[in-house]
C-alpha cells in the first residue's frame, strides 16, 4: 500500500512547495523516513526573519554533520532575508560560500547601507592598502572591499562609501551567479556620488524578475529602459521610488517596444500625479503580452491634479487603454484618484466580447468631494465597476467614502464571477448591507470587510451561501446580525475578526451583573473551522435602575481565553 | 475520435481522444504511433484509478492549459476537485502517482495540494495519526533534528 512515506522524491518536492517552512520542519520530526524525504526541501526555500535565525541558519549550513555529503546550503534555491536593520557582512559571506546555487534572492527591510558602512570602517581601520589573498578563491566581502584602490586625499570612511556600495553589489552578484529573481534596495542616497545607471550596469543579465527600490534617486524612463536593456529576459519588473519625477511628453519620448515583460509595477511614496506618466510609459513600452499592471502611491494630493487633466490624464490614460484595455488580466491602482477620463478610455478601447480583467484593486485615501466640482465619485465608481464586472474574480476596493446615493452593493452584486472580495471604507457613515452584497454573488468564497459598519437583512440571505472565508477588520456590527449571518454560512472554514466591535441590540441575551463580565456566545456553523477573534469590543447599555443608560464597553484582547466569550462550534 | 486505454489489470477503456490527451504521456504516444486501433497499455495504473483519472480529465476537458507554474501553484482547489479528492488515502496517493506517471500536471497539483492541506498547521503527532505513521525517531534523533533546524522552527 502506498503511503506518504513511500512517495517518490519529485512528488515530495511538489507537496513541499505548498507548505510553509514551519510545516516542513514539523514533518521532519514525524519519522526517520519523512525526515529524510523532507529535510532537503526544508533548505530549498529559506526565509530568515531575525538576526538570531540568520545565525542559526548559518550554523546549520556550515555544519559538517548531516545526512548527505553535500552541505545543506547547496540545496538552497530561494532565500528571503527579511530582517529590519543591518546584517553583519560575515553572514552574507556564509551565504555566498555555502549557498552558491541560489536563484532567487530577496532583501526585505534590510539596511544594506549599514552593512556597507561597517565595511567602509573596516577598510578605514585596516589601512587603505590592498590585501594579499589568492584571487582564485572566493573572497569575503571585507577582503573584496579591502582591495579597492582609494586615493590619498580621503579623510573619512564615508567619503568612499559610494565606491564601496558599488563594489559590494558587484561582489554580491558575482557570488550569486545563478540569480534570476532579485529584490533589493539601493542602499545609498542620490546625494552620494554613486549613480543609479552605474548600479544598473552591475545587475545580473539573466534576471527574469526584478524588484528594485531606487529610494531618493531619480527614476526616469531612461533608467527603466536601461534596466530592460541590461536584463532583456525580464518578465516582471517592479520599481519603487520615494518620488517620481515629471516626464515630458512633448515631444513624445522614443521608446522601443518590449515584448517580454508581463508584469510591471511602480510604487512611489509621494507625487501621485507624475505616476500618470508611467501609465503612458506602460502603454507605449509594452506589447500586448503585458498581463499585470500595478501602480500607486501611499499619498494622495488632489491639488496636484487640478490643472493636469488635459496635459497629463488624457494622453496617459489613452496611451494605456489603447494597447492594454482588452488584454490586461490584473490591474491595481492605489491613490491615483477617481479619473473619469481613464475609465472612459478603458471602455472605449476594450473588447466587450472578450473581457480579460480577472483581478482589480483600486483604493483612494480620499473621496471626490475634493474633485474640483468634476464628475461625482459615484459615477466614476460605477464606470469602474461596469468595466471590470464581466469577468473579475478578485476585487479589492478601498474607498474613502461613497455617496449615500451610490448603490455599491448592487453594483458589486453584478460582478457575477467574483470569488474574492475585499472592501475597505475609511469612513463609517453608511453601513454596508452584507446580505444584499452576497445574495448576488453565488461564487464568492472569500470576503474581507474592513473599516465599515455592517448590517444584515435576514430576509435577503440565501438559505446557505458557500462562502468559505470571512474576515472582518475594524468593523461594527450588531450581535444579532453577526449571529444571523453565520447561520447562513454553512461552508465557512475561516472566520477572523479583529479590532472590531459588536454592539448591543434587543436580541443580545446576556445576563448583566455589574460585578461580572457578561457572557456572550456565538454559534459557528462548522466544527473543524479556523476561528480567530482578537481585540474585540462589546458595547451595550446597562439598564440598572441606579445607572440607567450607562454605556459599557468590554474589550477582549484575546477572546478565546477571556471568560465570558464562548465559541460554540 | 476515440482512444483505447488498457489498465494494468487488463480493463479496456474507450475515451474521447481529447480527454486522453490531457495526459502528456498518452498525447506523445499517440503522436508517435499515429491512428491505431490497438489499446495503449498503462502498466502502472489500475482500472479503479484509471476510471477516476478519466473522470477528472472529462470534467476538466475545457480548462485552459497554463504553463505558468506559479499560477497553477497558487490557484486554490476548486470545489469539484475538493469533492473529487474526498477518497481514502490509498486512492489519493494512487491518483497522485498515476497523474505523475501519465504526466497530467494540473491533476498532480490538485493531489499534492490536497496532501499539503492535510499537513498544514498540524503537530508531528497529529500528522502521524492522519497518515498512520509510527514514530521511529529516538528522543536523541528528534532532539538532533530540532537542534540542526531550529532556524526553521522559530517563526
Amino acid at each position: 500500500m502506498v503511503c506518504l512515506s513511500f512517495l517518490p522524491h519529485e512528488i515530495i518536492q511538489l507537496i513541499a512547495t505548498h507548505l510553509s517552512q514551519d510545516d516542513i520542519f514539523t514533518v521532519c520530526c514525524v519519522s526517520r523516513k519523512l525526515s529524510k524525504l523532507f529535510h532537503p526541501t526544508l533548505y530549498g526555500h529559506v526565509t530568515l526573519t531575525s538576526s538570531r535565525i540568520f545565525k542559526q541558519f548559518s550554523a546549520a549550513v556550515t555544519s559538517t554533520e548531516g545526512m548527505t555529503s553535500q552541505p545543506w546550503g547547496h540545496l538552497t534555491r530561494s532565500l528571503v532575508i527579511s530582517i529590519p536593520g543591518a546584517i553583519p557582512h560575515q553572514h552574507l559571506d556564509t551565504i555566498a560560500f555555502y549557498c552558491p546555487f541560489i536563484t532567487a534572492l530577496q532583501f526585505e527591510d534590510v539596511r544594506l547601507q549599514d552593512t556597507m558602512i561597517s565595511l567602509a570602517k573596516h577598510k578605514w581601520d585596516n589601512s587603505l592598502f590592498k590585501s594579499t589573498t589568492n584571487s582564485n578563491q572566493p573572497r569575503p566581502y571585507s577582503q573584496a572591499i579591502q582591495d579597492l584602490p582609494i586615493h590619498d586625499e580621503i579623510t573619512h570612511h564615508c567619503e568612499f562609501l559610494p565606491l564601496i556600495s558599488l563594489a559590494f553589489y558587484e561582489k554580491l552578484f558575482q557570488h550569486h551567479l545563478h540569480l534570476t529573481t532579485l529584490s533589493i534596495d539601493i542602499a545609498f542616497d542620490h546625494c552620494l556620488e554613486a549613480d543609479l545607471p552605474s548600479f544598473v550596469r552591475l545587475l545580473p543579465k539573466h534576471l527574469t524578475d526584478l524588484t528594485l527600490d531606487v529610494r531618493t534617486h531619480r527614476l526616469t524612463f531612461d533608467v527603466a529602459d536601461l534596466i530592460q536593456v541590461r536584463c532583456p529576459g525580464l518578465t516582471s519588473l517592479s520599481l519603487a521610488a520615494t518620488d517620481v519625477v515629471y516626464a515630458s511628453l512633448s515631444p513624445e519620448p522614443n521608446l522601443t517596444v518590449n515584448h517580454v515583460v508581463k508584469t510591471f509595477c511602480l510604487k512611489s511614496r509621494d507625487a501621485p500625479a507624475s505616476l500618470w506618466f508611467w501609465l503612458w510609459y506602460a502603454g507605449k513600452k509594452y506589447g500586448q503580452q503585458l498581463q499585470t499592471l500595478r501602480i500607486g502611491t501611499s499619498q494622495f494630493h488632489p491639488a496636484y491634479y487640478h490643472h493636469l487633466v488635459d496635459q497629463v490624464i488624457h494622453p496617459c490614460a489613452s496611451a494605456l487603454a489603447e494597447r492594454h484595455a482588452s488584454t490586461l488580466q490584473s490591474l491595481e491602482m492605489r491613490n491615483m484618484g477617481f479619473m473619469p477620463e481613464f475609465w472612459a478610455y478603458m471602455h472605449k478601447h476594450s473588447d466587450p466580447t472578450q473581457p480579460r480583467l480577472r483581478h482589480f484593486a483600486f483604493s483612494s485615501s480620499t473621496g471626490l468631494n475634493c474633485n474640483f466640482g468634476r464628475e461625482p465619485e459615484a459615477s466614476v465608481c460605477e464606470a469602474m465597476l461596469v468595466f471590470v464586472r464581466p469577468c473579475v474574480e478578485k476585487l479589492e476596493l478601498g474607498l474613502w467614502q461613497t455617496n449615500d446615493g451610490f448603490d455599491l452593493e448592487g453594483h458589486l452584486g453584478q460582478c457575477r464571477r467574483l470569488k474574492s472580495l475585499k472592501i475597505t471604507r475609511k469612513r463609517l457613515h453608511k453601513a454596508l448591507q452584507v446580505s444584499y452584497l452576497i445574495q448576488g454573488l453565488p461564487r464568492l468564497r472569500s470576503l474581507t470587510l474592513a473599516s465599515c459598519s455592517l448590517v444584515v437583512s435576514h430576509s435577503l440571505l440565501p438559505s446557505v451561501h458557500r462562502l468559505t472565508s470571512l474576515i472582518l477588520e475594524n468593523v461594527k456590527i450588531a450581535f444579532a446580525d453577526l449571529h444571523g449571518l453565520l447561520q447562513h454560512l454553512g461552508h465557512l472554514k475561516i472566520f477572523t475578526m479583529t479590532k472590531s466591535s459588536i454592539f448591543h441590540d434587543d436580541h443580545l441575551s446576556i445576563s448583566i451583573n455589574k460585578d461580572q463580565v457578561p457572557s456572550v456566545s456565538l454559534v459557528f456553523p462548522s466544527v473543524d473551522m479556523s476561528i480567530s477573534v482578537s481585540d474585540l469590543a462589546i458595547n451595550f447599555k446597562i439598564e440598572y435602575p441606579e445607572i440607567r443608560g450607562t454605556s459599557y464597553q468590554l474589550v477582549l484582547r484575546d477572546a478565546h481565553q477571556c471568560h465570558g466569550w464562548t465559541i460554540i462550534r | 475520435m476515440s482512444v483505447r486505454l488498457l489498465s494494468s489489470d487488463s480493463e479496456d477503456f474507450t475515451v474521447a481522444k481529447e480527454v486522453a490527451e490531457r495526459s502528456m504521456l498518452i498525447k506523445n504516444m499517440l503522436e508517435d504511433v499515429g491512428d491505431n486501433d490497438n489499446p495503449i497499455p498503462l502498466p502502472n495504473v489500475t482500472a479503479k484509478i484509471l476510471r477516476k483519472v478519466i473522470e477528472w480529465c472529462e470534467h476538466h476537458l475545457g480548462d485552459p492549459v497554463t504553463n505558468d507554474e506559479n499560477e497553477r501553484r497558487n490557484t486554490e482547489i476548486d470545489e469539484w476537485d475538493q469533492k473529487f479528492m474526498e477518497v481514502d488515502q490509498e486512492t489519493l496517493f494512487d491518483i497522485i502517482l498515476a497523474a505523475n506517471y501519465l504526466d497530467i500536471k494540473p491533476l498532480l497539483d490538485v493531489g499534492c495540494k490536497t496532501v499539503a492541506n492535510m499537513i498544514k498547521g498540524k503537530t508531528a503527532e497529529e500528522i502521524r495519526k492522519i497518515f498512520n505513521i509510527v514514530n521511529d525517531l529516538t528522543p536523541e534523533e528528534e532532539a538532533q533534528i530540532r537542534k540542526e533546524n531550529e532556524w526553521a522552527e522559530d517563526r
